[in-house]
C-alpha cells in the first residue's frame, strides 16, 4: 500500500513537474486536412508555461501557392495594445503586441490552472493540391520583469494537407452581434510626436469576431447622435487631427468584422464661446427684427 | 512515511493549480490562494481563522449576518459569501423590489486587501475600469458589470498614503456570458521606499513602506547570498526596518518585500536599488511613474503607448533619443522591449 501511495506521489510529482521548455507560440487548426476551395482557419495561441510575458512578436510564413490569405482577425485576443496588427505583407502575416500587467495563462471557473491565451485568427482558402507548412519566424516573447527580458520560446510550425476530394465542411462559427467594447478617446499633445501637434489616441477590443478597422470624424458645432451626417475617414491611432484650434467634437468608430460598430467621442477642449455660435447669432438678429417689427406696427398701426 | 507523501501530493497541487475555483448555483466564483504552510491540515495555527471544516466555531452570526452557511477558503479564511443579511430592524433605507425575472448580468467582482484607506484601480484590458477605497482595514471590492463575455486581462493595483504605487497584479480571466466571476482573496503586494539611494558600508538603510494593518513583512535584500529580514506593519500598515550593510559587498543591490497576514501571502513588491558604497546619499522620493512615462504625466497609458508607437522602426529624433534613454531601454531605437518596458509599469 505503502509502495503504491509513493508511485501515486512521484507520478502526482511527474504529472506536474516544470516542463523542460518555456513559452511556445503554437499554431492550431481544428482541420488537419482540408479540400481544395474550402477556408481553413489557424489560430496562434500564447502558452505561458509557468512563466509571465507582457510582450511578443513574430512573423507567420504560409505557402502562398497551396493557401490564399483571407483574414486575420484578433476577436477575443490576449493582446490588449498591437504594435503591428496582424496583417499580410506578401507571403507572411506579421504581429507585435503587448498585455500591460502581464500574462500567465486564460483563468476559468471551469478548468484548473491557466490555458493557453488567442493572439489571433487566421483565414485561408486552399488553392491546391499538396502540403502547407505555415511557419513561425522572428518569434519572440518577453517575460514580464520591467527589462524585457526575452523568454525561451517554442515555436514548432503547423503541417496541413490540402487534398483534391472535399472534406466535410467545418461547423460555422456562430454570428457576432456583440458590438466592439466601449472605450474613450483622449485628445492629447506631446513634443515628441507629431511635431507638437494635437492627436487622438483610442484603442478597444472585440470579444467576438475581431476589430475590423477605426474610422474618424471630426465635427465644429454642438456633438451630434446622428453618425450618418458625419464625414468618416478610416483611421489608426494616434491620429493627428485636423482641426488644430480643438474646436471639434472628436468622433471615433470601430466596426467589428461582422460590422458591428461603436461610437465615442471627446468632446472639444476649445469649444466656440457663445459668441462665436452662428445659431446664437441668427437668433438675436431675428429676435431684434420682430422687436422692430412689432415696434413699427404698433407705430403705423391704421386707427 | 504516509505524511511525507502526503505532503508530496499537497506540493504538487499547490505548485501545479494555485487557483482554486469553485461554482455555485448563480455565481460562478474564482478565489485565488496562495499556498501555506500548515493550511489546510483541518488544524487551527497562528494566522488562520479556519482550515478546512474546522470553523473554529464560528458562523455566519459570528460575523455579522443573520443566516447562511460560513465555509473556509483555501488560504484559511472564512467565506462569507453564502451568508445572508436581510430583515432585522433598525438601519435605514434600501431593500424592497422582487418579483419577475431579471436578466442575469455578465460581471466581475474583485476583492482582497490593499492597504488603509488606499485608492484601487482595477484596469480592463489596460484601460482603467473603475476604482474604489478600500477600508480602515484594508478591505476592497471593485466590480465592472455589463461586459461581454470572452477574455479580458484584468489588473489591479493601490496607492499608498505616500502616493507610491504597487505593482500591477493581473488576473487574465474569461468571463462568462449572464455570470458574475468572483476573484477574491487578492493581496496586493506592498510598497516599498529606501531612504537612501547610496549607502556607506556598514550604516543602516531604511526600507520602508505600507501593506495591510498588523501583516508580517518580509523583506529581501538581494546579493550573493540573499537576505531576508522579518518586521510586523503597524496598525495603519505603515512598515519601517533599518538594515545593517555590513554584510553587503560594496555594489548595486536590490530589495523587494511581501506581505502575510491572516494565512494569506501577497506577491512581492517591486524591486528597488540602492548602492552599497562609501558615502550616504539620501533617496529621492519615488516619482509617481518614471520607466514608460512618455509625455511626464506620472502615469503610463495609451498616450505614452502611441508615442512609443509612432516612433516603432523608425529613426527617432534627438529630442526623443534622449526621453528613450531617460525613460526606456535606452538602446537608441524603439522595439519590443520598450513596449514590454512600459506593460511592466503601466497605470491605465
Amino acid at each position: 500500500m505503502k509502495n503504491l501511495l509513493l508511485s501515486l506521489g512521484v507520478l502526482s510529482l511527474l504529472g506536474y513537474a516544470e516542463p523542460a521548455f518555456g513559452a511556445a507560440l503554437v499554431l492550431q487548426s481544428e482541420r488537419m486536412e482540408v479540400g481544395v476551395g474550402q477556408e481553413v482557419s489557424v489560430l496562434l495561441m500564447l502558452d505561458s508555461q509557468d512563466e509571465i510575458l507582457n510582450a511578443v512578436e513574430g512573423a507567420v510564413v504560409f505557402p502562398q501557392e497551396v493557401l490564399q490569405f483571407v483574414s486575420a482577425r484578433d476577436g477575443d485576443s490576449v493582446v490588449n495594445l498591437w504594435v503591428e496588427r496582424p496583417a499580410l505583407a506578401g507571403d507572411t502575416v506579421f504581429f507585435s503586441g503587448v498585455m500591460p500587467g502581464g500574462f500567465s495563462g486564460v483563468l476559468s471557473p471551469y478548468y484548473r490552472g491557466g490555458r493557453p491565451g488567442k493572439l489571433f485568427e487566421m483565414t485561408f482558402v486552399a488553392k491546391e493540391e499538396g502540403e502547407a507548412v505555415l511557419l513561425l519566424q522572428g518569434a519572440r516573447a518577453l517575460l514580464h520583469d520591467g527589462e524585457g527580458t526575452l523568454a525561451d520560446l517554442e515555436a514548432p510550425p503547423l503541417r496541413l494537407s490540402v487534398v483534391q476530394e472535399t472534406p466535410e465542411e467545418a461547423v460555422a462559427a456562430p454570428q457576432d452581434v456583440v458590438a466592439p467594447e466601449p472605450f474613450t478617446p483622449v485628445i492629447s499633445q506631446d513634443a515628441n510626436l507629431f511635431d507638437g501637434k494635437w492627436f487622438v489616441v483610442f484603442v478597444t477590443q472585440d470579444k467576438g469576431s475581431g476589430v475590423a478597422r477605426y474610422e474618424v470624424a471630426e465635427r465644429r458645432g454642438e456633438a451630434i447622435q446622428n453618425y450618418a451626417r458625419l464625414s468618416w475617414r478610416e483611421a489608426e491611432s494616434p491620429y493627428l487631427l485636423r482641426d488644430q484650434e480643438l474646436k471639434s467634437t472628436v468622433y471615433v468608430k470601430v466596426v467589428d468584422w461582422a460590422g458591428n460598430e461603436r461610437t465615442a467621442m471627446a468632446q472639444a477642449l476649445n469649444p466656440f464661446p457663445w459668441y462665436e455660435k452662428y445659431l446664437v447669432w441668427i437668433i438675436l438678429i431675428v429676435v431684434i427684427l420682430v422687436f422692430l417689427l412689432w415696434g413699427f406696427l404698433v407705430r403705423y398701426r391704421p386707427n | 512515511m504516509s505524511k511525507w507523501i502526503f505532503s508530496i501530493f499537497i506540493l504538487s497541487f499547490a505548485s501545479g493549480f494555485p487557483f482554486l475555483i469553485s461554482q455555485a448555483q448563480e455565481t460562478v466564483e474564482v478565489t485565488l490562494s496562495a499556498a501555506v504552510e500548515g493550511c489546510g491540515d483541518e488544524v487551527i495555527q497562528s494566522g488562520e481563522a479556519c482550515d478546512g471544516s474546522n470553523l473554529n466555531g464560528k458562523s455566519c452570526s459570528t460575523q455579522g449576518f443573520s443566516a447562511g452557511t460560513l465555509s473556509c477558503n483555501s488560504n484559511c479564511t472564512f467565506n462569507t459569501s453564502a451568508c445572508t443579511s436581510g430583515g432585522g430592524g433598525g438601519g435605514g433605507g434600501g431593500g424592497g423590489g422582487g418579483g419577475g425575472y431579471v436578466a442575469p448580468v455578465t460581471s466581475a467582482v474583485f476583492s482582497g486587501h490593499a492597504y488603509p484607506k488606499s485608492t484601487v484601480t482595477l484596469l480592463k484590458d489596460a484601460q482603467i475600469a473603475a476604482t474604489t477605497i478600500a477600508g480602515a482595514d484594508a478591505i476592497f471590492q471593485v466590480s465592472v458589470s455589463g461586459i461581454s463575455a470572452g477574455n479580458y486581462i484584468f489588473s489591479v493595483y493601490s496607492e499608498d498614503d505616500k502616493g507610491v504605487r504597487s505593482s500591477l497584479l493581473t488576473f487574465p480571466i474569461s468571463v462568462t456570458s449572464g455570470a458574475t466571476t468572483n476573484v477574491s482573496g487578492i493581496f496586493i503586494a506592498p510598497t516599498i521606499v529606501v531612504d537612501k539611494s547610496e549607502v556607506k558600508r556598514g550604516d543602516n538603510i531604511a526600507i520602508f513602506g505600507q501593506s495591510t494593518p498588523n501583516s508580517e513583512i518580509t523583506i529581501a535584500v538581494n546579493s550573493d547570498e540573499e537576505f531576508f529580514a522579518k518586521t510586523p506593519a503597524d496598525k495603519d500598515g505603515v512598515y519601517l526596518y533599518n538594515f545593517d550593510t555590513s554584510p553587503l559587498a560594496t555594489e548595486q543591490h536590490f530589495t523587494r518585500s511581501k506581505s502575510a497576514y491572516s494565512g494569506g501571502i501577497s506577491s512581492f513588491s517591486k524591486s528597488i536599488s540602492f548602492l552599497v558604497g562609501t558615502k550616504n546619499i539620501a533617496a529621492e522620493f519615488p516619482k509617481a511613474a518614471a520607466e514608460g512615462d512618455l509625455n511626464g504625466d506620472g502615469r503610463v497609458n495609451l498616450i505614452d503607448f502611441s508615442i512609443a508607437a509612432y516612433w516603432y522602426k523608425r529613426p527617432i529624433s534627438a529630442e526623443f533619443m534622449q526621453k528613450e534613454a531617460e525613460r526606456l531601454n535606452g538602446d537608441g531605437k524603439v522595439d519590443l522591449v520598450d513596449f514590454s518596458i512600459m506593460a511592466f509599469y503601466w497605470t491605465g
